[in-house]
């Protein structure tokens, strides 16, 4: 008896101890239901509702507010510390840097010859302008004077023509199309290119980071740091942990920058990530787990950010595999998936209000999507249709791959297809095993598939599309329309043309009337927001291209 | 050191070095059965074919599957364990540092789990059935089943966020400053001595008790030898073996095992490494962590081993 009492009643101590330990939630959850009460029935039925356009508000207050504090006056001095999950396997030997998620370690160091503008166009950077000549072909480029990289050596036409030679033995599909470099002189390269390519300017402009050619004489030490004309520069590199860096004292821009260094933390864990930014260990978070930025939406302390160019982003979408013999390879199976998912639902139901549902391969705001065009929707009697006109009135069985990250909603969409007649079963991986499936298109029925749609469809669509990409081409089917198609975008001789193109381009495969649905129907654009403190100012982190920044403005006002 | 005690310990490096060679092979074939290509993981979405058949041939993934063993085994032998595709490093660098980093979380916690586990476990046996070893055991069994995550998180909000007395996540190494070193290891620190702490304890109270009413230690106590001597010459010592033997095992398991804790804290030891590199399928990167892990619990039994021959005689006459 004596021994169930003692038991008890460290039972009812640990309980206690629990509660208290979390305490924060606990009365948070309270307040919660108070109000919930006093609210009635209506919002009670509706919590999810309330709960969205609360953090959409929230998001949209953070933005504003920042914008009228970034008019102060800036102040020098102090470490930016930025975590997130991305990591790289170099901050300082930029071709090796082959992943976006490497561009926020390379852009703190390095500068690209363009960059982007607000409106997602490109902008002169280290160089000031370009010519192109489509009949000959060549890009020759205007180089900004009086630049310098961290050890001193002058960045020049020089300069870019090793640099260039140095991506290309690394096979880098940017410069593969430049057959040679010719130096005019120290501000003037003329880049001889292979065949007319409307992509090239932005692949070699913006995805070349410069290096120091004296720094690249020693490739192993410069893979352990850097030497770029950037605002700050590497001073250790801990694999997999943290990248630091230091003011760059030669930097080009006079006054600039004002930070005395940058800190670069890779924190795989989202819970752990925001714990140590709200403990304030970390100034800006990436954060890429929507329940933990739902939650730190929640708090609404602290300012948050999403690009809105669209360069760099990346969407989710189901893809069948139509060059496998079955179902999928026929385009009204395909047009009957699309037409079985309900995008919308999906979003609000996953997404805490931070998913934007897509219909094509572009951003809403990009000027590569067709705002004209009817694209497929939730029509589940119009799916059901199509199945039965392809010979599948009773439907089929067929599998959805997906890893670990998504498989919630994939099996909500498994649920959608099923209730046209598209039985899937749900074959979950792990992200590398994914990786493998669409690189060797083995993958059986539908999967997941990422994409970018930066608004540049003869870069980004044709590295799926083109019969020598490595990812997804070989489990889709490659029509001659489409084939033709995204040659003439690449061959177009002005902006104005590729884009006509690039809109016909989305209509051949996302109109609700006829599109051929090769890569199956997207879903929405992997946004993920950024979360920092107000006096973090100008670090445009998001702003251009969703993976990069640019510090050399950047100030802390503490 | 008896010659039977040294033959004993040649015959154990023998095996163990048998063991290690089984272990190498058998991670190296099941590396190569894991769907995934690390050339493919480390360049992105953006590669192209040509990028993927270079890097493929840069790193000697092209190569027959048991040239490649050979080739690794062959490096070891001269010290070498190869390059990281997704690290681009010496892999035997990187290992050294994260291993530092390992062991100077899995010692303290091992320490502290020995030293409370044992001394909480005579308590308990002595004050069998009391209140005393109620609250013991209860807390032991806790320990035993609380989730390491949920308990590391828990510990994160009170003492980082709430107390603000200790950082978040992060590693300060002792050699940067002893103070910062030791904040930043405590929380994992306890996490990871939490399940070890509760297991010693259960185990020398078991222990205990079974030897707590042998005739020897009856005959102790009739010839008036006193209770601290009893309890720490005999008993003790007597039932040290078992708990050795746990020892062993979770000293081993502790210095695989630390992923978790590694991953909640963000501290860049070999767990936290073991899982970057399995999910980017930088399999030379996880040959080698295998091999390092394997080696570290061989030379654990074999300490073990050591420890059984010095504390019984009739161990090492045998």
């Amino acid at each position: 008896m004596k021994k169930k009492l003692v038991s008890v009643l460290l039972a009812a101590c640990l309980v206690t101890g629990l509660l208290a330990g979390c305490g924060n939630s606990g009365s948070d959850a309270g307040t919660q239901d108070a109000a919930s009460a006093e609210a009635g029935t209506e919002a009670s039925e509706e919590p999810a509702e309330a709960e969205k356009s609360e953090m959409a508000t929230a998001m949209d207050e953070a933005t504003e507010e920042e914008a009228s504090t970034d008019s102060g006056e800036a102040k020098y001095g102090g470490v930016l510390r930025y975590a997130s999950h991305n990591t790289t396997s170099t901050p300082g030997y930029t071709p090796e840097c082959t992943t976006n998620a490497s561009l926020i370690f390379l852009t703190t160091a390095y500068e690209s010859l363009v960059t982007y503008a607000d409106d997602g166009t490109l902008a002169p950077f280290l160089a000031t302008e370009w010519e192109v000549d489509a009949e000959e072909p060549s890009i020759t480029w205007t180089l900004r004077e009086g630049v310098q990289f961290a050890d001193g050596t002058p960045f020049n036409a020089e300069a870019v023509k090793v640099n260039i030679e140095e991506y290309q033995k690394s096979e880098r599909n940017e410069t593969a199309n430049v057959a040679s470099c010719e130096v005019i002189d120290d501000t003037h390269i003329k880049m001889i290119l292979n065949s007319w390519n409307s992509s090239t300017v932005e692949s070699v402009g913006f995805f070349v980071y410069y290096m120091s050619p004296e720094a690249l004489k020693d490739v192993d030490t410069l893979r352990n740091s850097s030497c770029g004309t950037g605002p700050f520069q590497v001073t250790s590199f801990e694999p997999g942990v943290s990248v630091k860096y230091a003011k760059n004292e030669n930097y080009w821009q006079e006054g600039r920058p004002y930070l005395d260094g940058v800190e670069i933390y890779i924190v795989d864990e989202p819970t752990t990530r925001s714990s140590a930014f709200q403990a304030g260990e970390y100034d800006i978070i990436l954060m890429n787990n929507l329940t933990v930025a739902s939650e730190l939406l929640g708090t609404g302390k602290y300012v948050v950010e999403q690009n809105k160019t669209g360069q760099g982003l990346v969407m989710t979408g189901l893809i069948p595999n139509s060059a496998e013999d079955g179902p999928f390879a026929d385009p009204k199976v395909r047009q009957a998936m699309c037409y079985a998912l309900d995008v919308e639902a999906l979003c609000e139901a996953f997404g805490y209000g931070l998913l934007t549902p897509l219909d094509q391969w572009a951003s809403p705001d990009a000027v590569t999507y067709d705002k004209s065009l009817e694209c497929f929707s939730y029509n589940p009697d119009k799916a059901r249709e199509l199945l039965a006109e392809a010979g599948y009135p009773d439907g089929f069985d067929t599998t959805l791959t997906t890893d670990a990250g998504n498989s919630d909603m994939f099996t909500a969409a498994a649920n959608m297809l099923g209730d046209v007649g598209i039985r899937c079963e749900i074959n979950l991986v792990d992200e590398s095993a994914q990786v493998n499936l669409y690189s060797t298109g083995t993958w059986t029925g539908i999967m997941g598939h990422f994409a970018s749609i930066s608004p540049d469809l003869g870069l980004y669509l044709g590295r799926h599309l083109d019969l020598n990409a490595a990812f997804y081409t070989k489990g889709i089917q490659h029509p001659d329309e489409a084939m033709e198609l995204l040659e003439a975008i690449r061959v177009a001789p002005t902006e104005e043309e590729k884009i006509e193109l690039e809109h016909e381009m989305q209509k051949l495969i996302y109109s609700a009337e006829d599109g051929i649905a090769l890569f199956g129907r997207p879903l929405f654009i992997q946004n993920e927001p950024i979360f920092k403190y107000d006096y973090v100012k100008n670090d445009y982190r998001k702003v251009y291209h969703v993976a990069t920044w640019s510090l050399a403005d950047c100030w802390l006002d503490k | 050191m008896s010659n039977k005690l040294l033959k004993m310990i040649g015959r154990r490096i023998v095996q163990s070095i048998i063991v290690i060679f089984i272990v190498t092979l058998i991670v190296f074939l099941l590396n190569q059965m894991v769907p995934g290509d690390p050339i493919v993981n480390f360049l992105g979405s953006n590669a192209t074919e040509e990028q993927i058949a270079y890097y493929t041939q840069l790193f000697g993934y092209d190569q027959p599957v048991l040239v490649q063993y050979f080739k690794w085994i062959q490096g070891l032998f001269h010290g070498e364990m190869g390059r990281s595709v997704l690290m681009q490093k010496e892999i035997s660098t990187i290992l050294f540092q994260r291993l530092q980093v390992t062991l100077s979380i899995v010692f303290p916690a091992f320490i502290l789990a020995v030293v409370l586990g044992v001394v909480l476990g005579i308590v308990a046996a002595k004050n069998r059935g009391t209140a005393i070893d109620s609250v013991i055991s209860f807390f032991a069994n806790i320990g035993m089943s609380m989730p390491m995550f949920w308990f590391g998180m828990i510990l994160i909000l009170i003492f980082a966020l709430k107390l603000g007395v200790l950082p978040t996540s992060g590693f300060t190494a002792f050699s940067e400053g002893a103070g910062e070193w030791a904040s930043h290891i405590v929380l994992p620190m306890i996490v990871l001595a939490m399940g070890p702490l509760a297991q010693f304890t259960r185990q020398t109270r078991s222990s205990m008790l079974e030897v707590i009413r042998q005739d020897y230690v009856t005959t102790a106590r009739a010839k008036g030898i006193s209770q601290r001597a009893i309890t720490f010459k005999h008993q003790l010592r007597n039932a040290f073996i078992p708990i050795i033997t746990v020892m062993g095992v979770t000293l081993g398991g502790m210095i695989g095992g630390t992923v978790l804790v590694e991953s909640i804290f963000v501290v860049p030891g070999l767990g936290n490494l073991m899982i970057t590199s399995i999910k980017g399928r930088d399999f030379m990167v996880v040959q080698n962590g295998v091999l390092v892990i394997a080696i570290a619990v061989a030379i654990c039994n074999l300490i073990v081993d050591i420890l059984y021959g010095v504390i019984d005689p009739r161990i090492r006459n045998d």
